[in-house]
């Protein structure tokens, strides 16, 4: 197990390095350490199932008493961390599979040369910290690997090197990263008053001072999550090419977030009344500014970002609810984050596609697009259903546990009714869109489009619509074992 | 094999037989024939495990297909004797639908068809499921499944704007009505203990609700009612229905409107008569649900008879018919507690009505698309004289109209006849059900003049179609055939009501509250040769014999055709008589003329065209089906920079922290002079720290 674990953190850094240097044929790496990494991500996640299975290496002796004398750094395998690796890893491989083609010269949307090296070093580099932060035994190494997933979300965001695309990453790198500082606070307060920076320290420190360090880590995990009221940098962001948006930008990186407050929860279940209150207001104010949001949207991308700043707002009550005392919330949060995870990278894929024959992804200028891309509207289709919760689809089964965890919160009914208010909103606005873009007579640029995409992308397209449904399969059993 | 998995294998073979549609459904004329067979084969199998299920009178079940005890679901067939009954119905129109689509669906030539014939099984495959399912959560699943594929039939017509809006209309409100069912469910589900989402656990939870929390129950039992009387088209919930049902091809619509629609009252059975135990409960949404019922019987039915379109006239005829199920419904569930005779009657003959809806519903929306595959029309104002070249679909067409109608001795008038029983019979325990007795009564007379506007101005008169295509001759025969039979059905079923009565009494009083219901002979008497209703004691209270009325019948014309005989009677044709009056044929032949071409005069108006029939009754009660159109809200300027966290928080702090260090930077002037007097006003400050810490 211990050399399957090792080889799962360190085989994306040593993949990131080759496509870095390597002259031609980084595409094909990159696919085969992908592939590779998510096969070792299930392969460790069955081994370790059901139980924790926790690893240490590296101590820091200065560090004073029996804190310098234990090692800090290693893994930490537990059903939380397996579901967060496993999402990492196979949307990880769906999108290197599909980025091969995206990323070429017959993009209609934006013809891409070159910088393969720089994308694929990038990609690999935050798969391997996503692996790293998702499988953190403590704050600090989790700290350490927040960071490096923000620096690979800004490098990525500009990839392209274009203005808008380099103030976008800017602006991601500023707003995430200064919120990150709350976190960097907290993890003094830890130190210093909790003597340690195991998740479960948190527990051991006076009440003002653990709401106060909740607080500031929430702050951190507000900003990379996108919600009120750093959620401005997300929309931006989606000048980064399709396939990073689907990774970074629904399924993996905003997921940090979300993991490091369930995380928190989680292993103390101490989180402060108010904070708890503080987390479900914010979330809820955020679904509905973002739900608030769509209408406006032309942009499928924006659209969709709006979206997934909505659901993590989802995970986010889903975890108030566990915090006032709803153990099924919990779980129902933390299998948000895997079902939410693929149906939305489906959705991104899929626009990608779109963008690819079509050339653009402006709403007014797309319709009846069905007839050339059926595999596309399929998966468009199943994924708007699929996100919207739609039984017997992904989020269908997060979101059930959400709603029923609301019941057992006192005046969780509030909460429950304005959750599904919001669902059924966002459900017929997908419709619209979807009815929009696929049906109706086909406009000028879907006329001129190519028929659905090459086989890479159609592959990356079929898991995802497949992942749509199995997602829950393999996530039900694990959040199952989240008990306090 | 027991038949609850024979009919999973009937839905395997339809999930089957989709894939091979889709497969070969660029070859256009072969897959309507390879998509019959699966259906058919499919059908074979449901028809037979629905009859034995109802013949042995016992509930079966396929055993745990996939047990999910995490959230305590579990996906079995069950079938029991309701769900063998609706099987029965569901079976026959798929194998009619699929027939009657081999020849209907060519008319969309432009229409790529893996989008039909995959969905159009799939959707019956759903519809099974959902009748199949004693477990809520997968009732949903089947529930939501049956509905995304029907959105998808209704949207065929891809490129036509109407369609695709009738069709976003149809799938939100139906989703927004099962996110209602979701949480009624969710709650429930949060109640039984251990947490569960069978049909079991629920009741349980139910009964435990009514005594304990009386509030909550009666609001999650409004959520059931919205969600199922959305899908049952009961108005207000059911205004999708009448711009869905016409944009879906005409076929795909009597799939619709012989299943789908009645699973709503399917739903509503399930829960108000196995779920809620009798009591104060089923008095109170007694009520509730016949005013709903009486609601959309009078609106429904006297909007139909405004409209000039062939399909949307079936639609609100569907929601008016519904409406008489419901009203049935209600006066059940009213009289349950008290007289549970007359309660049995009343939900039988609710159930009896949806059998025979999903006779005659279908066949008239085979008809409409008759019409529509050979004059290319659904408005009626465009069409006339059309019994001479499709005699056939005429002939059907007015069996349905005359049964939906009620008229004697067709089978809508048994299960009209027994509701009219039902709501007078219960008028002592509140009188207003002899007041909704009547309404549906004499709506029934409007129902039959909205079919005799659709006759009227699709078969009389002047033949509009052309020498060449009235030769023709009538639709192809795999469109015949269906009507035949669902004819035959509605005739049969008129004559011989004893046969369904026989399977709706032992599917109804195989629901909960019903299990000690009276015997069928103890209702309607044990004579096949018609109904004799007994509910006080010997006495008897009404006596239909439709087998003897009909010999009657027969003898009489046969006697009058023998005097006709006899006398030498000579036939004559005349000019057209109008009311006592004869008219030129010219000012009154069945104009193909458009209201909108021509402004509305009161000659106009006068003849015989469609839109001018029924002008008084329009005119009274025109603002009854009132069409709202919503507003369009402009984005509110406020709410856009509110949202713009960067216009109002991040730009003003970085042009802060920009004007601070600018404002800083200052210090630095180079002066030494200026130096030194920072260093002694520093130095000033510490020194006063010191003696203030110090003191």
């Amino acid at each position: 197990m211990e050399p399957l674990v090792v080889t799962l953190l360190v085989l994306p850094f040593i993949g990131a390095l080759v496509c870095g240097v390597l002259p031609r044929g980084a595409k094909l790496v990159a696919a085969l350490v992908s592939a590779a990494v998510g096969g070792l991500a299930i392969g460790v996640a069955w081994g370790a199932y059901p139980g924790h299975w926790a690893i240490l290496y590296g101590r820091l002796p200065w560090l004073p008493g029996s804190l310098g004398e234990t090692p800090l750094f290693g893994f930490l395998i537990d059903p939380l961390s397996s579901l967060m690796v496993l999402l990492v890893t196979v949307v990880g491989f769906m999108v290197v599979l599909y980025s091969g083609e995206y990323l070429s010269a017959k993009n209609a949307e934006h013809a891409y040369r070159g910088g393969d090296n720089r994308y694929y070093f990038w990609l690999l580099f935050f798969l391997g910290s996503m692996v790293g932060l998702a499988f953190s035994p403590n704050l600090l190494q989790m700290f350490i690997f927040w960071e490096m997933t923000t620096l690979s979300s800004w490098a990525l965001i500009s990839h392209t090197h274009t203005n808008v695309a380099q103030r976008a990453g800017m602006k991601a790198l500023v707003l995430t990263h200064v919120g990150g500082l709350g976190f960097l606070i907290a993890l003094c307060l830890l130190f210093v008053f909790a003597g340690g920076f195991g998740f479960e320290s948190l527990g051991r420190l006076g009440a003002g001072m653990r709401g106060a360090a909740f607080i500031l880590m929430l702050v951190a995990a507000w900003a990379k999550s996108a919600q009120v009221p750093f959620h401005t940098w997300l929309p931006d962001a989606m000048e980064a090419p399709t396939p990073i948006s689907a990774y970074l930008h629904a399924a993996a990186m905003v997921k940090a977030g979300v993991y490091l407050v369930a995380r928190l929860l989680t292993s103390a279940w101490e989180v402060p009344l108010y904070a708890a209150l503080v987390v479900a207001i914010m979330a809820i104010v955020t679904i509905f500014m973002a739900i608030v949001s769509y209408f406006r949207q032309d942009d499928l991308k924006r659209l969709l970002a709006y979206s997934t700043i909505a659901h993590l707002g989802y995970v986010l009550v889903g975890c108030a609810l566990g915090a006032l005392g709803s153990r099924v919330a919990t779980q129902g949060a933390i299998l948000h984050i895997l079902c939410h995870g693929v149906a939305k990278g489906t959705l991104f894929l899929c626009v990608g596609a779109i963008a690819y024959g079509a050339g653009t992804r402006r709403i007014s200028q797309l319709s009846g697009l069905a007839s050339k891309m059926p595999l596309v509207a399929t998966a468009f289709i199943v994924g708007a259903i699929a996100v919207t919760g739609m039984p017997p689809f992904s989020t269908f089964w997060s979101k059930f546990l959400i709603f029923s965890g609301a019941l057992e919160v006192s005046n969780g009914a509030i909460v429950l009714v304005l959750l599904a208010a919001e669902s059924v909103i966002s459900f017929a606005w997908f419709m619209v869109v979807a009815q929009k873009v696929f049906l109706g007579t086909p406009s000028p640029a879907a006329a001129g489009a190519a028929g659905d995409p090459p086989p890479g992308m159609s592959m990356a397209l079929v898991i995802g619509v497949i992942l749509c449904v199995a997602a829950p399969v393999f996530g039900v059993p694990l959040v199952k074992l989240i008990t306090p | 094999m027991n038949p609850a998995q024979v009919v999973l294998i009937g839905s395997a073979i339809l999930v089957v037989g989709a894939a091979a549609a889709a497969l070969s459904s660029r070859w256009r004329s072969a897959v309507g024939a390879l998509s019959f067979v699966f259906a058919l084969a499919a059908s074979v199998l449901v028809f037979s495990a629905g009859l034995s299920v109802l013949l042995a009178n016992r509930a079966v079940t396929t055993g745990t297909l996939v047990d999910l005890p995490m959230v305590g679901a579990s996906l079995t067939f069950r079938i029991d004797q309701l769900s063998a009954l609706f099987l029965l119905v569901i079976s026959l129109v798929l194998a009619l639908t699929s027939l009657y689509s081999i020849s209907y669906i060519t008319r969309y030539r432009d229409q790529h068809l893996s989008r039909y014939y995959p969905l159009l099984m799939l959707f019956f495959a759903g519809v099974i499921g959902v009748v199949c399912m004693a477990d809520w959560l997968f009732f949903l699943v089947f529930w939501e499944f049956m509905t995304i594929c029907s959105y998808f039939l209704v949207v065929f017509e891809k490129e036509n704007p109407v369609s695709l809006r009738a069709g976003l209309k149809y799938i939100i409100v139906t989703h927004a009505a099962t996110a209602l069912m979701l949480i009624a469910i969710i709650a429930v589900w949060q109640n039984a203990q251990p947490h569960s989402f069978s049909f079991a656990a629920a009741k349980q939870a139910v009964g435990e609700l009514a005594v304990a929390k009386p509030a909550l129950l009666h609001a999650l039992l409004a959520l059931w009612f919205i969600a199922f009387s959305t899908k049952a088209g009961v108005l207000p919930f059911g205004d999708w229905l009448p711009d869905a049902y016409p944009a879906a091809p005409s076929s795909a619509a009597a799939a619709f409107a012989g299943t789908m629609t009645n699973l709503g009252v399917y739903g509503i059975l399930r829960v108000f008569l196995e779920l809620l135990p009798v009591s104060g409960f089923s008095t109170a949404w007694g009520i509730v649900i016949a005013v709903f019922g009486v609601g959309s019987i009078f609106v429904g039915t006297i909007t139909a008879l405004a409209q000039d379109d062939s399909k949307r006239i079936l639609a609100f005829q569907m929601i008016g018919q519904m409406g008489y199920v419901l009203l049935a419904i209600g006066t059940g569930l009213y009289l349950l507690p008290v007289q549970p005779a007359i309660a049995m009657l009343a939900f039988m003959a609710a159930v009896f009505h949806v059998i025979n809806g999903a006779c005659y519903k279908p066949l008239l929306f085979f008809n409409a698309g008759s019409l529509l595959l050979r004059t290319g029309q659904r408005n009626l104002n465009r069409m006339s004289g059309l019994w001479a070249v499709l005699p056939l679909t005429a002939i059907t067409a007015l069996v349905a109209s005359l049964s939906i109608a009620g008229m004697p001795p067709f089978n809508g008038f048994v299960s009209k006849w027994l509701i009219y029983h039902v709501t007078i019979l219960g008028a002592p325990q509140l009188p207003i059900f002899v007041l909704f007795g009547i309404v549906a009564l004499f709506v029934s007379l409007v129902t039959l003049a909205a079919f005799l506007k659709f006759l009227g101005a699709a078969f009389l008169g002047e033949n509009m179609l052309p020498e060449e295509q009235a030769k023709v001759g009538d639709v192809p025969l795999a469109m015949q055939l269906p009507q035949v039979v669902l004819a035959c059905v509605c005739v049969g079923f008129g004559l011989l009501p004893m046969l369904p009565l026989t399977g709706i009494h032992r599917a109804v009083s195989a629901l909960g509250a019903l299990e000690s219901a009276p015997s069928l002979a103890g209702l309607v008497g044990s004579s096949w040769a018609g109904l004799e209703l007994s509910l006080f004691g010997e006495q008897s209270t009404g006596i239909w014999l439709p087998v003897a009325g009909m010999v009657a019948l027969v003898l009489a014309s046969l006697l009058a055709y023998g005097f006709s005989r006899l006398g030498a009677a000579k036939r004559r044709s005349v000019a057209v008589w109008h009311c006592g009056a004869l008219v030129d044929g010219e000012r009154a032949r069945y104009l193909v003329v458009e209201p909108k071409t021509e402004p509305a005069t009161a000659e106009f108006e006068s003849r015989y065209q469609a839109h001018g029939l029924y002008g008084a009754f329009k005119e009274a009660f025109q603002s009854i089906y009132p069409t709202v159109k919503l507003p369009r809200v402009p984005y509110p300027r406020t709410l856009m920079s509110a949202f713009d966290a960067d216009n109002w928080l991040f730009q003003p702090m970085l042009r802060a922290g920009d004007w601070l260090t600018q404002r800083f930077s200052r210090t630095h002037s180079g002066v030494p002079q200026q130096y030194l007097i920072w260093q002694l006003v520093g130095l000033a400050v510490v020194l006063v720290a010191i003696a203030l810490w110090a003191r």
